[in-house]
């Protein structure tokens, strides 16, 4: 199976794009990262067994890529995911009712960022950029039960950050 | 429930609504679904708690491209129950056998279809009454007066008057522009232009960046401007386009499409200034408003 044609890495690039600005927090990291992916994807593309998709397979070296940037990394990313959201007018609400919601936007989006790397990029890749934990488990290289664990802490502890943030709620 | 089924369940409704599932796998978790309360419940919270994370990273409905819509997962097995063809599987059915075959998928799919709808329920009519707001609501403060319309008018004319059959679109920015013809469409004589207008404007009224274009009015189209002008360092890109009456504007900020966030709205030309969406740079919340107004009509 051929991977990675001119048209193959334009479809596939905003989503790898978007992991990597959701795991790193920053668009240059996250543009880099995503090209060194592409890049290291194509020298070694006769590893490609053509077993599953080649999403999963890219994604894989993605997460591999972000966890070296991020080990490497030792200062708190300086750019705010905020730069980059993008908020649909809500015209059936008042500007109190909106700015409680982006509150609780923000508050989630904080809490998402400070669960642990293993954790968060668990989430980030299943429940953020939609894999099955089977795929999850194909691309962080770890087993499906650790997966799914993962997941289901990262889910609890949401909960209850946003449960102690907004108890009213 | 204890930790293992949860763990169990959590894994087959994450591949069902990654769409990692065969159409049998599926058949039983929906029928599981429908039986079994705590499973519902595990759904519905999983389905939640996406949403929200996806909101809360500002994913838009161009992102429905990383996974099947969930409508469409949990609608798969209603045209086999109903004897029509399904979204996403198309089976013959045997109709003597349709009761005791697939009524486990239907009351799934039921049940799935209402929880599913239940869950989107408020989002959809917030949705809808925002998509009829936007036409309707007017930001009074931004009218075009008729002077402003009158000089637009005189620089058509003037790029115009080069081409006898081909309408121009005119893009004016800082008190220059660039301009380029359009295909003909016919013999006729060139369209009345109209001016279409977008304004990011910051929460303190502050007009960040204007994008003015000329257009022939009533003539479908679809443009891509390129770079209008700069955001917060950032490029912005602005497409527009004219169908059925109707002007439809996307207007994206970043380096370039792949990385690029944008909002899209329609205006009805004639119709006063609408909001269309909001981009939220750090603290600052920047509104985005855009009106079209044909120039002929409005001095007349």
């Amino acid at each position: 199976m051929t991977v990675l044609e001119g048209k193959q890495i334009e479809k596939w690039y905003p989503r790898l794009f978007r992991t990597a600005l959701r795991l790193t927090g920053s668009t240059d990291d996250a543009s880099d990262l995503t090209q060194q992916a592409f890049c290291k994807a194509i020298q070694s593309r006769h590893t490609f067994a053509g077993r599953g998709l080649p999403t999963t397979w890219l994604h894989r070296i993605l997460i591999n890529c972000v966890r070296d940037h991020l080990r490497r990394k030792t200062t708190r990313r300086t750019q705010s995911f905020d730069e980059w959201d993008m908020v649909p007018v809500d015209k059936s609400e008042g500007s109190a009712e909106r700015m409680e919601k982006d509150e609780k936007m923000k508050a989630l989006r904080t809490a998402i960022e400070e669960l642990s790397q293993p954790v968060r990029i668990a989430f980030v890749v299943t429940v953020i950029d939609g894999y099955s934990y089977r795929e999850a488990a194909e691309i962080l290289d770890v087993p499906v039960g650790t997966v799914a664990s993962r997941v289901n802490l990262a889910r609890r502890e949401l909960c209850q950050t946003m449960r102690n943030a907004f108890p009213e709620a | 429930m204890d930790q293992q089924n949860t763990t169990e369940i959590e894994t087959r409704i994450q591949a069902l609504l990654a769409g990692d599932v065969s159409p049998k796998e599926r058949d039983e978790l929906l029928a599981r679904i429908a039986t079994d309360e705590l499973a519902r419940k595990t759904l519905a919270e999983m389905i939640r708690c996406r949403n929200a994370a996806r909101r809360a990273f500002g994913y838009n409905g161009a992102d429905a491209a990383i996974n099947p819509p969930v409508e469409d997962i949990l609608l798969a097995t209603e045209g086999r129950a109903s004897g029509r063809p399904g979204r996403r599987t198309l089976r013959p059915v045997v109709k003597i056998r349709w009761a005791s075959l697939f009524w486990p998928a239907a009351a799934a799919a039921a049940i799935a279809v209402a929880i599913y709808f239940g869950l989107r329920g408020q989002d959809e009519s917030s949705a809808i009454r925002d998509q009829i707001a936007k036409v309707n609501q007017a930001v009074a403060q931004w009218q075009m007066t008729a002077k402003e319309l009158a000089g637009y008018q005189k620089v058509w004319d003037e790029i115009a008057a080069s081409s006898e059959r081909r309408s121009p679109w005119i893009l004016l920015r800082d008190g220059g522009g660039r301009f380029e013809y359009l295909p003909a469409t016919g013999t006729g004589p060139q369209a009345e232009p109209m001016i279409v207008r977008c304004l990011l404007v910051s929460q303190d009224g502050t007009v960040a960046e204007t994008v003015n274009l000329l257009l022939p009015a009533h003539r479908p189209l679809d443009l891509s401007l390129g770079e209008t002008g700069q955001l917060a360092g950032l490029p912005l890109r602005c497409k527009v386009a004219a169908e059925d009456e109707w002007i439809t504007m996307d207007v994206m900020i970043g380096r370039d499409e792949a990385e690029a966030v944008g909002v899209r709205g329609r205006v009805m030309p004639g119709r006063e200034m609408s909001e269309i969406g909001q981009f939220k740079l750090g603290d600052r919340g920047m509104k985005v408003l855009l009106q079209a107004v044909p120039l002929s009509s409005s001095l007349g």
